[in-house]
């Protein structure tokens, strides 16, 4: 059993579910700055109010499994990336924290409301800020990080912050359309008309920019055209249908098709980096722990995450439906 | 000004570290609180237990929400400041926090939201289930990260295998020999915190005069929970202590501020020491004469094994050890004190009307907190010079990365944390003032677990309740 | 001037006895006497504790707690 490679599918599984998840919390977040209107931006974080905890927690997932499968990787990456996760963890601890305060202390919503946009769009920047630098390559000498920790600040890495950004606003376009009432409509409409092509557009362009700042990429587009056509394919399949279906019932095909639309890049990206933990210079046989650390991750994996997409979907299922719009209070 | 990226690395992860610890240490405590008070409700259709259990969610909900954003940065600071750890560790300790991850943040996030928001979406019952699965989380939770610090402290279950490590043996890792006298030594002080906390409100309101009934509830109920455990958690404490004495003796020849290989006889106990670790002796030192033989040798005249025993690479810093161990076993002592005064003046029916008796619970309401970080400081200031004892010095494990930028992160996490702080305690002191809001007649709702999947059953007997039919 | 004298004792009783017997409760569990007692010390106090709290009112007629 090739415990290595299993580890890097519970890892893959993991960051994808988190992209999806907190990507439209997130992408609601950053929408609360283009909604002037105090009554609708309660409306919007009511919608994800019940279940960002749960979300955002496949974030630490994916940390974790990183430390308790690959730790040489952990160990390089954690420092390479020092800047951009440092203000990643402090952004969303203002996300996380303006979400209990505004609930209670209704005085003070416009301020939290900020801070509570502000660090969404922060930390999807830079998700997407890492996500490029990964892409670029990290100086690595054995098994230790050998760069400046402000080597991630280069230009195609802001591209990809933009990118990823304006991927979860189109997420959270189609969430606020599928679980808000007719307050919000038209204005999830009028995003999700601006946002998605914009959206298509800055990934054309990172598409293009990567094949001259990463050789790799194009070795891996040369070794398995078959296999990246297909996947590339299907997120602009999944695009078009997305950009069909706004606006028209059921509501609850954009944010499918959203989903499909992340999911499918998201693939594509693990097709792209396979088998480097540490693009493209460490594999996962040679970042791996020991064969016990993995097989104990991936008992307990295997065994509870059914149990965890259980109850999850259950808490999902207790709040189904259109938020109301007097929020959760009742 | 040359820094010392070690040095920055190692204040920076113990500034986030103890901030954070404040807050698990609260919502474990305020869980498990919640629980029984809504069980309580739930047996005793009482209205007051209602108002108790919202009064105390706000702030649990408050206080978690704090706890876990800085618990996030936590599990990636690992890999920030102490790269070298993580690869080295992460082997054990990683799939043991993967598995915390797993079984109980999952667990705490999934029924949250039914725990906070789903009181008119679901029936009682499944309400109070969701209530029982946070706790339980917060359990599991601290059952998880103890026995990865634990194992950190005494490593078991590990062979090192060209510079990296092998687990060997599973049950050995989780099940070293610390894990078990800590838990529960951790799992009591949080229930400590919570009484505290509650009976510190309680008393309080009775001194302000205001919300009589909520205040001799939370009077009866946190003194009650504080007499029973208190026993239970010095027990449990002197345990840990002859634990750690076996695996870690240089911890514990700091923790008593003794310096030479055999102290006097018969040995003080010392409660103020200016120790200098240079010098290796104490400039000055306070102490309750023979009450160190007393309680460190359980003779009239043992001799207490001082710091000299260590060597000098191998040795904690003193003054941290000393001072974080005596406010912690300080405030152990006055928790005792409370504990019996409480039942004492129960006995005399006296339990609500003793004005220095209610003084001192107030003062006492942060108590758990402060001996908490006590506690954790004598754990993790003891284990220096070693971040694994014995296996890896926390110099040795420090990320390649630069004084500066780790300085920048570190005052960065200085103003947020501050600012978390501060709102936090803004709001708990909005709450307090505000007082306990009284139940809503509707909150008697069905008891049936059918109706948690019919909500509009639910939402048309509020609008009933509503228009008084 | 027999109650004055009592009113004394009855002040001193009740900030000596509860502190006595307080004490010794710690010292024992805390393993001064061994380890025996240190366990008889526990099983006695959380005993009178839980039977304090759970069936002496602590004020008025009302039980638990």
């Amino acid at each position: 059993m090739d415990m290595p490679l299993l580890c890097a599918g519970f890892a893959a599984l993991s960051i994808a579910l988190y992209a999806l998840l907190d990507g439209f919390d997130l992408g609601v977040g950053a929408l609360l700055l283009l909604q002037p209107h105090e009554r609708s931006r309660d409306h919007m974080v009511d919608s994800i109010t019940p279940t960002w905890d749960g979300n955002e927690t496949w974030l630490i997932m994916t940390g974790v499994t990183l430390l308790a499968a690959f730790p040489i990787a952990y160990g390089i990456l954690m420092p390479a990336l020092y800047i951009p996760i440092f203000v990643m963890l402090l952004a969303l601890g203002l996300r996380g924290v303006s979400f209990e305060f505004r609930a209670q202390m209704k005085r003070y919503r416009r301020r939290w409301d900020l801070i509570f946009a502000i660090g969404s769009i922060a930390a999807a920047c830079m998700q997407g800020l890492i996500l490029g630098a990964l892409l670029e390559g990290v100086s690595v000498e054995g098994s230790t990080f050998s760069g400046s920790v402000f080597d991630c600040f280069r230009p195609f890495s802001v591209l990809c912050a933009f990118c990823v950004l304006e991927g979860y606003v189109v997420l959270g376009g189609c969430w606020l359309e599928y679980k808000t009432s007719a307050l919000l409509h038209g204005f999830s409409v009028r995003t999700l008309r601006i946002a998605l092509p914009l959206f298509l557009l800055t990934l054309g362009f990172v598409v293009e920019t990567s094949f001259s700042v990463q050789p790799g990429i194009v070795a891996v587009w040369k070794a398995h055209p078959l296999l990246l056509g297909p996947v590339s394919c299907t997120v602009l399949i999944a695009a078009l249908i997305l950009f069909g279906s706004i606006g028209k019932r059921p509501d609850v095909r954009p944010i499918a098709a959203g989903m499909v639309m992340i999911a499918a890049g998201i693939a594509s990206l693990a097709i792209l980096v396979f088998p480097m933990v540490v693009p493209f210079r460490l594999s996962i046989w040679s970042a791996s722990s020991s064969r016990l650390s993995q097989i104990f991750l991936l008992t307990g994996a295997i065994v509870v995450t059914p149990v965890v997409l259980g109850y999850s979907f259950f808490a999902y299922w207790v709040f189904r439906g259109k938020t109301p719009e007097k929020g959760w209070d009742g | 000004m040359a820094l010392n990226p070690a040095t920055v690395a190692r204040v920076q992860f113990a500034f986030t570290v103890s901030f954070h610890i404040i807050f698990p240490t609260m919502s474990i405590g305020l869980a498990m609180f919640l629980a029984v008070i809504e069980g309580l409700w739930l047996k005793t259709r009482d209205a007051l237990y209602l108002e108790i259990y919202r009064f105390w969610l706000s702030i649990f909900a408050m206080g978690f929400g704090v706890g876990v954003v800085t618990g996030i940065v936590l599990s990636f600071e690992f890999g920030l400041g102490f790269a070298k750890f993580a690869q080295l560790a992460g082997p054990a300790i990683g799939p043991m926090i993967a598995l915390e991850v797993l079984t109980s943040f999952f667990l705490e996030a999934g029924f949250l939201g039914i725990m906070l928001f789903g009181m008119h979406r679901v029936g009682p019952k499944l309400h109070f289930f969701a209530t029982c699965m946070v706790a339980l989380g917060t359990l599991l939770s601290a059952s998880w990260i103890l026995s990865a610090n634990s194992w950190m402290q005494t490593p078991d279950g590990v062979a090192v295998r060209h510079g990296r490590l092998i687990v060997v043996n599973w049950w050995h890792v989780l099940n070293n020999p610390s894990w078990l006298v800590r838990l529960p030594h951790m799992l009591s002080a949080a229930y400590l915190t919570a009484s505290f906390l509650v009976a510190g409100v309680g008393a309080w309101y009775l001194l302000c005069g205001k919300h009589l009934a909520f205040a001799k509830k939370s009077v009866a109920l946190g003194t009650a929970f504080a007499s029973v455990l208190i026993a239970g958690q010095v027990f449990i404490g002197d345990i840990l202590y002859g634990t750690m004495l076996k695996h870690q003796p240089s911890k514990i020849q700091a923790a008593e501020g003794f310096w030479e290989k055999e102290s006097a006889s018969p040995a003080p106990y010392y409660w103020v020491i200016l120790p200098d670790q240079k010098e290796q002796r104490n400039r000055f030192a306070l102490g309750i004469p023979y009450l160190g033989s007393i309680w460190l040798t359980h003779s009239l005249h043992g001799r207490v094994e001082g710091l000299k025993n260590t060597p000098g690479d191998a040795q904690p810093i003193m003054g941290m050890v000393f001072y974080g161990f005596r406010i912690m076993y300080g405030i152990a002592i006055l928790m005792f004190a409370v504990a019996t005064s409480s039942l004492w003046l129960r006995w005399k029916r006296r339990l609500f009307t003793t004005k220095w008796f209610l003084r001192f619970l107030v003062a006492m309401t942060p108590s758990g907190i402060i001996a908490t970080l006590g506690g954790w400081y004598v754990a993790e200031t003891g284990r220096q010079p070693w971040v694994i004892f014995g296996l890896l010095r926390t110099i040795d494990a420090v990320s390649p990365v630069p004084a500066k930028p780790l300085l920048a992160t570190l005052i960065a996490f200085v103003f947020i944390y501050a600012f978390f702080m501060a709102a936090f305690l803004f709001f708990v002191a909005h709450i307090i003032r505000r007082g306990p809001v009284l139940a809503l007649p509707q909150a008697e709702a069905s008891g049936s677990l059918k109706n948690a999947f019919r909500p509009h059953v639910l939402d048309r007997a509020h609008a009933n309740a509503a228009v008084g039919r | 001037m027999l109650k004055a004298l009592w009113i004394i004792v009855a002040r001193i009783s009740g900030f000596l006895i509860p502190t006595v017997v307080g004490s010794a409760f710690f010292f024992a569990i805390i393993g001064v006497f061994g380890i025996w007692i240190a366990i008889a010390g526990l099983i006695l106090a959380i005993a009178f504790a839980v039977t304090t709290v759970a069936f002496v009112p602590a004020e008025g007629g009302a039980r638990w707690l």
